[in-house]
């Protein structure tokens, strides 16, 4: 047991490091706490952890490249020793502990730092680092493509990829939408409509995007939460009998405070579209038109419409939505509520009921409740494909109008 | 009888047809005369359940000859007491061709229903014999093989006359080409052979029939709407127009049905999909088999396009108007059913267009 003097002495001298006096101090202390063998629970051992954590927070400022990573530590001792991984069992734990160990997805407790400085030799300093191995920042490992792609569409400015350190140029496209690390923190919380093969980086990089257009848009009107009704939807939905529907729906939804913004999506997504409530004055929704179907144009805008009619104020940020054509193992009642409030908001279910549109996938079917709900005749040729699973039909509908071209100043994928 | 303002639908026997003849309006059925043919029954599974081909082939004969005796009934309820055009050509043998002729010969003083019966050149002596001196005179029906050679064909006509007891003045005249779908070449090179037929001025009347129906649906696709060119009627009307063409022929056609009989189609379920004639066109709301809810999905889709006719345009008419109000609470409680029957849907089609054809010929300058 350590004595109440002692006790007292080590907490008055636990502060902030701020000089190479203070560091000594530091390592003095954490020498006679290593010494008494706290449990990690008792107030030294948690006194040991803070003490860890400052010296490390120390010695990452002041000389960080000094010493190797931990983790390439114990693997250089390790090869040394001609050691395995299961040798390493009696100082870090269980087959599997070593395993996220020396795979960076976990850190060492203060107690295997112990066991292998005593036990292989490793000081505790070089211990005692955080390792980059496993949690590299975001900006680390983002596909050559995808960055390609990025300069492609000019997001990086006039900055030539190859004379540049490609974390820092995404860490600066980035800075440009904001706190990167908030973002990051943000992006991590975000509602994945997604496939398991969708390239998350390029969801992010899309969303930086679509965020620096929207700021761009000079926005008169702040976003009243609860204006999103499925009356408001259904108007919106009507404006899509004119030639340039989806054109009217942005000014429309301008003018009520929500931002609508197009931009491309990048390969290895099947991104439709996204609801971003970074700032809640105005809500953004970005469509990517990546199908170019007035159908999937105007449910893609139901669905995100939805979402700002159910999950403003929410604890989610960024809506994230593949919708069509992507297989997606298990959709979230949040997901649900905005497919169904879509569906109604286009379709009323009452009338589609009624509808032999329901029975029929014809032309005529289609304008006939089009023209009963008074919405564009593609929508009910894309009920009729999606909920029928008929998509050898009504084709020609669905196509007739080039929505991309509705929009000539984003650069489309050819 | 009748000028070129006139209408000849050539019609199976069979019950929708009867119906779509008997639900006509009177003023319509005054402008037409209805070729009728009659057509042998099939067997039901029941009946046929272990029988050989002989035996079966005996049975049918058996079951038409059980009919021949409703056959004028079935006239008088269906068409009245007004000339009709009876064709036996379709039966299976001379002898039940004679059988019938004889019935309806003798059923005619009985029952006062006004029958042509309609010959072939090619028909059996024994055939023409039965009826050589009928008192309403006689149909002579040509193919386009008559027509292919035509010092043949003046040949055959003045054969035909030893044998019978009739002359041009008596017969009715009909060139019938049968399909000729798209083929608008066919329509007026038979039609210009026609203008050889020896004597055209003196016969009685002068029709000319052919149909541009499909054989089925198949080139209807779902997701569209399909139109199928009346090649028929529009060639008709350009025909006529020829001032330097003797005669003008009466109009006649297969209604909404393919001009080739074929046995073998009876035993497929259609579609149910609706044929519904327009000016110059039939518009098919396709359908599916054995899918009955359907034909009240599209009579709905119908009855709300601007191209339908109207519910008191012809009793076929009501039936589709009738059945698309229905649609709404069949799909709500299919127990409730009323869908129609194949049978229907073919009978309120063709009644439509019979009545159509009437009032295109007689709105005609």
């Amino acid at each position: 047991m350590i004595n109440g003097k002692l006790k007292n002495k080590i907490m008055n001298n636990i502060k902030i490091i701020k000089t190479e006096k203070d560091y000594e101090d530091a390592l003095n202390l954490i020498k006679r706490l290593m010494e008494i063998d706290p449990e990690p629970e008792s107030t030294e051992g948690e006194q040991l952890s803070i003490l860890a954590t400052l010296i490390q927070d120390y010695e990452t400022k002041t000389f960080p490249s000094d010493l190797p990573d931990p983790i390439d530590a114990i693997k250089f001792r390790m090869e040394q020793a001609g050691l395995k991984p299961a040798d390493l069992i009696p100082y870090i734990g269980s087959p599997s502990r070593v395993s996220e160990i020396l795979s960076g997805k976990r850190n060492l407790t203060i107690e295997m730092i112990r066991s292998l400085e005593s036990g292989l030799g490793i000081p505790a300093k070089v211990l005692i680092q955080k390792s980059e191995k496993g949690v590299e920042s975001p900006y680390h490992n983002w596909d050559n493509n995808l960055i390609k792609n990025m300069a492609n569409r000019g997001y990086f400015g006039d900055i030539s990829l190859k004379d540049n350190n490609i974390p820092e140029i995404i860490k600066n496209f980035f800075i440009q939408v904001g706190d990167p690390t908030q973002i990051f923190a943000m992006l991590r919380k975000s509602s994945y409509r997604s496939s398991p093969l969708t390239d998350k980086n390029a969801l992010a990089a899309w969303f930086g995007c679509v965020v620096r257009k929207a700021k761009k848009i000079k926005m008169t009107t702040k976003y009243k939460h609860g204006i999103v009704t499925l009356d408001f939807m259904r108007e919106v939905a009507k404006l899509s009998t004119n030639d340039n529907g989806p054109i009217l729906a942005q000014e429309y939804l301008k003018k009520h405070g929500i931002i609508l913004v197009m931009e491309p999506h990048f390969p290895k997504t099947y991104l439709d579209g996204a609801t971003i409530f970074i700032n809640k004055d105005n809500p953004i929704i970005g469509l990517t038109l990546r199908l170019n179907r007035l159908d999937n144009f105007w449910f893609t805008l139901m669905h995100e419409l939805g979402h700002i009619s159910l999950h403003y104020n929410q604890d989610i940020t960024v809506f994230y939505d593949e919708i069509e054509g992507v297989k997606i193992p298990d959709i979230n009642t949040k997901e649900k509520d905005a497919d169904n409030i879509a569906s109604e908001a286009l379709v009323p279910a009452n009338k589609w009921e009624v509808s032999p549109a329901r029975l029929i996938p014809s032309s005529l079917a289609a304008k006939s409740l089009a023209k009963e709900l008074g919405v564009h005749i593609a929508i009910i040729a894309g009920k009729i494909r999606h909920d029928g699973g008929k998509y050898i039909y009504l084709n020609k509908i669905v196509n007739e109008t080039n929505v991309q071209s509705l929009f000539p100043n984003d650069k489309w994928n050819k | 009888m009748f000028n070129s303002k006139h209408y000849v639908p050539i019609l199976k026997w069979k019950r929708a047809e009867q119906s779509a003849l008997e639900i006509l309006k009177i003023e319509d059925k005054k402008l037409m005369t209805p070729l009728i043919q009659f057509v042998m029954p099939k067997l039901t599974t029941k009946e046929s359940l272990g029988k050989t081909d002989d035996e079966k082939f005996k049975q049918i004969i058996l079951k038409f000859q059980e009919k021949i005796k409703k056959i004028p009934e079935e006239i008088i309820e269906a068409w009245g007491l007004t000339p009709i055009f009876v064709d036996v050509s379709l039966l299976y043998t001379t002898e039940l061709k004679v059988e019938i002729f004889e019935n309806l010969v003798l059923k005619e003083k009985e029952t006062g229903i006004f029958l042509i019966p309609v010959l072939h050149l090619s028909d059996n002596l024994k055939i023409i014999k039965t009826v050589e001196n009928h008192k309403h005179g006689l149909c002579l029906r040509l193919v386009c093989a008559d027509l292919d050679d035509l010092n043949e064909l003046d040949k055959k006509i003045k054969s035909f006359f030893t044998s019978i007891r009739l002359s041009e003045k008596d017969i009715d005249l009909l060139v019938d080409i049968k399909d000729i779908g798209e083929n608008s070449d066919k329509f007026f090179k038979y039609m210009n052979l026609s203008k050889g037929i020896p004597n055209l001025l003196k016969w009685r009347t002068f029709t000319f029939a052919s149909g541009a129906f499909h054989e089925d649906l198949s080139k209807c696709k779902r997701d569209e709407e399909n139109h199928i060119q009346r090649f028929d009627w529009i060639n008709w009307i350009h025909q006529i127009q020829d001032k330097s063409f003797p005669r003008k022929p009466s109009f006649s056609d297969y209604a909404i049905q393919y001009p080739i009989y074929k046995e073998s189609t009876q035993f497929f379920a259609p579609t149910t999909s609706i044929k519904y004639t327009l000016e110059n066109d039939w518009f098919i709301l396709k359908g599916e088999k054995q899918k009955f809810e359907l034909y009240l999905a599209n009579a709905k889709l119908l009855v709300e396009d601007s191209r339908f006719y109207g519910e008191n345009f012809s009793n076929g008419d009501k039936f589709i108007f009738e059945r698309a109000n229905h649609y709404e609470k069949y799909i709500k409680d299919p127990t409730t059913k009323g869908t129609g029957s194949t049978e229907n849907w073919l009978t309120a089609g063709i009644n439509h267009h019979l009545t159509l054809v009437v009032n295109q010929i007689s709105n005609l300058p």
